[in-house]
């Protein structure tokens, strides 16, 4: 599957809920576009570290991969899907928190996760 | 939990407010004791508005004049907050610390300033102030978690005590003894705080809360509490606490682990992107040891090497948060870093040689189910121990090995690179902190070590 056409799959699986994987596949989406624009804009660098960070706090046990072409090159037009897709990301970290079952600490990092989601999708747009 | 001592706090400052619309103070001794008591509730107010993440600015308070021109302008809500309720509190009033009339204002007043206490100390025990956080749920409010919403409560008492503003003249002037000066100092206030935009801010913040969880809300206080160590606020302290940790790393390259690989890399690309001056290949060296280091697990850290990894990690985190703040476009950190970060690939690089021998370093078995049809797929969960030659640990080793440069920078002996270097007085004064940082001069001496490079 193309990469753009990926991102819009991901984000209705995440919006309308019931894939469990949605979420890690969304991570995983935006960390490799990072990872393909090698030496480009710094604000990709930027958004890498949250997403890294995002990753190491609230997704280490769920590594998935998607099964999708990298992206072609830095766009507008990827930036723009990334950017949908960290919002989108954000809002399902905004529902654990409010009704996750977890503990405090758990819905807290999912709150900051929220954040750090809508800061890197700022980045970007 | 603080979400009761926030609804107290509510319950007993509309209290308070709605006496002084209907009462009239008993005396000298009511209006001290309500003078002291809003005292106290700001400063409690303005307290846990600091350990929820700042807003304090460098600058000490503003005069009246000023604090209301920042309040008109727009910018960060946290901050203009925080200069309202410093302005709102200083009324340039002194009052006798008496004993308490049990009057209908001042009561619920007192209530109001314990229950704001009581909500300061219980965030402190987990966010101690100047210190890295104490506790998870430390960690996660400091990293932004829970924080909205509970600024959205703190707001909605700063409009309680606008509201009692506007009712403490009326309360005095209907009063049994005639007090000019204090009449006039509250009128004084009550015109600011309606004039500045003080309510306005709140309501901003009280918006803007509207759609979070009040999570902060369910927090109590911590257990026994960790280690507690600085935190890093200022690029000097970075420096500092950067250097100490490499130089632990480098006398322990057997301790070096996963995790201190994962923050190392990333804090060397954060940190080639704060430096204006930064070279465009060594950021993309760092980034791409980075998402190597990403990809890889080990065992759990310990004693030391744990303090270590807490080091780095705050560290990197000092460092994401300038770039999250991005106000000091073109205010570069030139050099501070610039000698750290070949030690510290070097250190990292002997480092992942020894904890590849000892088998605590794994990477993902290179299975991937890949089940027809499927978009999202399960990675494989099997992690084996790394060797030497997987191409994640060869290419990581090459990335370090190329960022520790050449062999040794010029005039630094290899057992000055054990011992931390604290920035050189002569550097700070080329580079400019953002506005935000105050840079005191002094900050840059450490205890103890000498700068020189040894025999």
């Amino acid at each position: 599957m193309e990469y753009i056409e990926a991102i819009h799959e991901i984000r209705s699986r995440l919006s309308t809920g019931g894939d469990r994987y949605a979420a890690a596949a969304a991570l995983h989406l935006a960390i490799e576009a990072w990872s393909n624009f090698a030496g480009g804009d710094p604000a990709w660098d930027q958004v890498g570290l949250e997403l890294l960070d995002l990753r190491g706090r609230l997704y280490l046990d769920e590594d998935v991969a998607v099964d999708a072409e990298p992206p072609s090159g830095d766009s507008v037009q990827v930036r723009t899907a990334v950017s949908a897709l960290l919002q989108e990301l954000a809002a399902h970290h905004d529902r654990l928190a409010r009704y996750g079952h977890g503990d405090l600490t758990v819905r807290l990092d999912h709150d900051a996760g929220a954040e750090q989601c809508r800061q890197a999708a700022a980045v970007l747009t | 939990m603080i979400g009761y001592w926030l609804d107290e706090a509510h319950r007993a400052l509309r209290a308070a407010g709605g006496a002084a619309e209907r009462t009239e103070a008993s005396g000298a001794a009511a209006v001290h004791a309500a003078l002291a008591g809003r005292a106290d509730v700001l400063t409690g107010l303005i307290r846990v508005t600091d350990l929820l993440g700042g807003g304090r600015p460098a600058e000490g308070p503003p005069t009246r004049e000023a604090a209301s021109r920042i309040l008109g302008r727009p910018g960060p809500a946290l901050t203009r907050l925080y200069i309202g309720l410093q302005t709102a509190a200083a009324t340039g009033l002194q009052f006798a610390m008496s004993e308490d009339p049990a009057d209908a204002v001042t009561v619920p007043l007192r209530r109001t300033a314990d229950a704001v206490g009581v909500i300061g100390d219980i965030l402190a025990s987990h966010v101690p102030p100047r210190q890295r956080p104490r506790t998870p749920e430390g960690v996660a409010i400091r990293a932004g978690g829970g924080v909205r919403g509970a600024l959205g409560d703190i707001a909605r008492l700063v409009t309680d005590v606008v509201a009692l503003d506007s009712q403490l003249p009326g309360w005095v002037a209907r009063g049994e003894q005639p007090m000019a000066a204090a009449y006039r100092a509250m009128e004084d206030m009550a015109r600011w705080s309606n004039a500045s935009q003080l309510a306005a801010v709140a309501g901003e913040l009280i918006a803007d809360a509207a759609e979070q969880p009040g999570l902060i809300r369910l927090l109590d206080l911590a257990g026994s509490p960790l280690e507690s160590t600085p935190a890093v606020t200022t690029p000097v302290e970075a420096a500092a606490r950067l250097s100490v940790a490499r130089a632990w790393l480098f006398q322990n390259p057997g301790r070096v682990g996963v995790v201190h690989l994962q923050l190392a890399t990333q804090l060397g690309l954060a940190l080639h992107l704060l430096d204006d001056d930064a070279d465009p290949d060594q950021r993309q060296i760092w980034r791409q040891a980075a998402l190597n280091a990403a990809d890889l697990r080990g065992v759990p850290e310990s004693g030391l090497a744990r303090n270590t990894a807490g080091e780095l990690a705050e560290v990197l985190r000092w460092a994401r948060s300038q770039l999250r703040a991005d106000s000091a476009a073109g205010e570069g950190h030139t050099g501070r870093f610039a000698h750290e970060l070949p030690m510290l690939a070097g250190t990292l690089h002997a480092g992942l040689r020894q904890v590849t021998r000892s088998g605590d370093l794994f990477v993902r078995d290179d299975v991937l189910r890949r089940p027809a049809g499927k978009l999202i797929y399960m990675a494989s969960k099997r992690w084996r121990p790394v060797s030497r030659d997987d191409d994640v640990v060869r290419d990581l080793s090459r990335l370090l090995f190329r960022a520790a440069g050449p062999a040794k920078p010029a005039g630094v002996s290899a057992a000055a690179q054990g011992f931390p270097q604290p920035p050189r007085p002569g550097a700070a004064s080329t580079v400019e902190a953002p506005a935000r940082l105050n840079l005191p001069p002094s900050a840059s001496r450490h205890r103890g070590r000498s700068s020189r490079s040894r025999p």
